[in-house]
């Protein structure tokens, strides 16, 4: 079961996580765990990359933030080396972003079944919360 | 990190990161780079209407917007100037209170110019 959590508000946008909560209670926040296990550089540009939407707002540009496709996501784009995906799903009628999960881009392409299994969190997602 | 919170764990990464020269290169690179980009939209200007302007590749606009290119001051002035704004720098002592009491404060403000705006008018206007 998924449900939302806040992770940051900086006065313009809420920054919300999916977590994952286990069977057994234990909670498993994906983006958080993507976060924690960069190093200290990446980290920080990471950070304020995520803290700057949460003050300032959507990006305009949209070499920062784009969607992907016929996906619902969106990707957040950090240009560290190597670069930095990290998949969210942006409510801009409600000034929040869901952020799912992170990954460094190995090729040109982000792989269609890394793309679908983040999707596949989200549907999860909405499905848990429409059955409440 | 257990009994904190997802906010809580965040803030205190924020905190052990927001001096690091990363954490405030990345805040100076997406302000410069929104900063152009609103601009260019404002002014219904392309990528490659800059790069004419600026006698440069469109891939290179992309690279300035994109913020990995580390540019000089002077490729900065040249941009601002092709958008025909100024360049504003200042330097300012390290606040080294932690990100949450900033935060705070912040919404603090916020909140009393909501507050006093909704009794005084916009911009605490007190005129008639």
């Amino acid at each position: 079961m998924y449900k939302l959590d806040l992770l940051y508000y900086g006065g313009k946008v809420k920054i919300m996580a999916i977590v994952k909560v286990m069977p057994d209670g234990r909670e498993k926040v994906l983006i958080e765990k993507f976060i924690n296990a960069l190093s200290d550089e990446l980290q920080g540009k990471v950070l304020a990359f995520i803290t700057k939407i949460g003050d300032n707002g959507f990006p305009r540009n949209r070499e920062k933030m784009k969607k992907l496709g016929s996906y619902d996501l969106f990707e957040l784009k950090i240009y560290t080396n190597p670069q930095i995906r990290i998949f969210c799903i942006p409510d801009f009628r409600k000034n929040e972003l869901i952020l799912i999960d992170g990954e460094f881009k190995a090729s040109r392409k982000i792989r269609k079944s890394r793309l679908d299994s983040i999707q596949n969190i989200w549907n999860d997602f909405l499905k848990g919360n429409r059955e409440e | 990190m257990a009994g904190k919170n997802l906010q809580e764990r965040f803030l205190e990464l924020v905190d052990k990161n927001k001096d690091s020269l990363e954490f405030k290169l990345e805040e100076l690179l997406y302000d410069i780079t929104e900063e152009i980009y609103k601009r260019m939209e404002n002014l219904g200007m392309s990528q490659q209407d800059l790069a004419r302007k600026l006698g440069v590749s469109s891939a290179y606009v992309s690279k300035i917007l994109r913020g990995n290119e580390n540019i000089s001051l002077k490729t900065l002035l040249k941009v601002a100037l092709a958008l025909d704004l100024e360049v504003e720098l200042y330097l300012k002592p390290l606040d080294k209170r932690s990100f949450r009491f900033k935060k705070r404060e912040a919404f603090a403000w916020t909140n009393y110019k909501k507050v006093f705006e909704k009794h005084q008018g916009p911009g605490f206007s007190t005129a008639a």
